[in-house]
């Protein structure tokens, strides 16, 4: 009887699986023959049963939130407000660079997109730039030489005259550019050539071209 | 500033996220451990509005200390360790060494999920659970406690002895005496 007091001692952790093996190999062994201790045994587990059928089940309905309403209501820790602060801080930090890339993305797709008009408008601006000097280039000599000729009164030498005929000549030439810029240049080189105290010189500024006639009178 | 909490959310990540303030991860937690919290409770003061009561002060308690918990132990058990010290004390502070008073058992019994259709099936459990009551009556808090947890919370000899703090071998020798205790009342009572 000895032996079933102390295998007693040691039923209840072994139907808890809480012996050593070879304990647990023990126990086995002697409830093989002991009828006794195995009825004590059957006990405990009908009992473990009991107490489990038995057990309360608790209403956990709104439990979680009134831990949490508790929870609302205690002083923020300064880890928590640290961190806090950190995080908005980063998360400003975050909103500040996201809105910098953001500014830079549509800064590059406006100047992919707008750059050809811009090309275009660009073009389109120089061409009508050097139409105009071209077409002041044009008329500068001819009218210029005319002009300051009839207003100044000044008798015209007939070589300059021959000059303001060649150059009406060129005048009525249909309005092809390229030839008048260089017949201008050959126009004022012919003037210079033919009298020397003639002088000729464009003021690109005025879009005027200056004809000097010596005084024929003196 | 807070992310999405996914439901298969492991432990230390809510633990990591609860610690920062993130109310919504403890919440996760409370979910996960309410039952056997209010059940550690239940084991040592037996009656339970208190045990819910006090499973709620046990949940406020860890979240104030999450700082202090250093995973040395499971969170788990940490938890039910503050569960059961907040229970000891309570008992102590009540006087209530006669823990289970008589309306309160029959509120107990009332909540055991009946059975559906038999009724003489369920006039045999509510016996059995009144006698049970009975039995677990007889014992001492600190001999009931050890045995609830055991068989009804499931815990392991060394978890008991780290939520009550008593050496394992004191585990074994209170389950020892509960159990053959809780057979010799039952068997007792079963012949009246």
């Amino acid at each position: 009887m000895a032996r079933c007091e102390e295998i007693k001692l040691l039923l209840g952790p072994f139907e808890d699986g809480e012996l050593e093996p070879h304990e647990m190999q023990e126990v086995a062994r002697h409830l093989v023959g002991c009828a006794e201790c195995e009825d004590e045994l059957a006990d405990y587990g009908s009992l473990a049963v009991s107490l489990r059928g038995a057990a309360a089940i608790p209403d956990l309905t709104g439990f979680t939130t009134a831990v949490l309403a508790r929870i609302d209501q205690l002083p923020i820790s300064l880890r928590v407000r640290v961190y806090r602060y950190f995080t908005s801080f980063a998360d400003g930090i975050g909103a500040t660079i996201a809105t910098g890339f953001a500014a830079a993305a549509v800064a590059v797709i406006t100047a992919v997109i707008l750059t050809p008009y811009f090309k275009q408008a660009h073009f389109n601006f120089d061409m009508s730039g050097h139409q105009k000097v071209a077409r002041a280039t044009r008329t500068g000599p001819a009218a210029a030489l005319g002009q300051v000729a009839k207003n100044e009164a000044l008798p015209i030498p007939p070589d300059v005259a021959n000059g303001l005929s060649d150059a009406d000549d060129f005048g009525d030439n249909g309005g092809a550019i390229q030839p008048v810029e260089a017949s201008s240049g050959a126009i004022i080189d012919r003037l210079e050539a033919d009298s020397p105290s003639v002088a000729v010189w464009s003021e690109p500024q005025s879009d005027t071209t200056v004809i000097w006639v010596p005084d024929q009178s003196r | 500033m807070s992310r999405e909490l996914r439901p298969d959310a492991d432990e230390t990540e809510l633990l990591e996220r609860a610690r920062n303030g993130d109310s919504e991860a403890f919440g996760a937690l409370v979910e996960r451990y309410q039952r056997r919290v209010i059940g550690v409770a239940q084991a040592i003061v037996h009656n339970q509005d208190d045990a819910v009561e006090l499973a709620q002060e046990t949940f406020v308690r860890a979240y104030e200390n999450l700082a202090k918990f250093e995973s040395r132990s499971s969170f788990s058990t940490w938890l039910y360790r503050i569960a059961a010290n907040l229970s000891i004390d309570f008992r102590r502070r009540e006087g209530r060494h006669q823990v289970l008073r008589g309306e309160d058992a029959e509120n107990e019994i009332n909540r055991l999920p009946s059975p559906r259709g038999d009724s003489y099936q369920e006039t045999v459990r509510t016996e059995l659970s009144r006698r049970i009551n009975e039995a677990l009556k007889e014992l001492t808090p600190e001999h009931r406690a050890v045995i609830l947890l055991r068989e009804v919370e499931g815990l392991s000899y060394d978890e008991i002895s780290d939520v009550l703090q008593v050496p394992r071998g004191t585990v074994m020798s209170r389950l020892h005496y509960a159990r053959g205790r809780m057979r010799a009342t039952l068997k007792d009572l079963g012949r009246s």
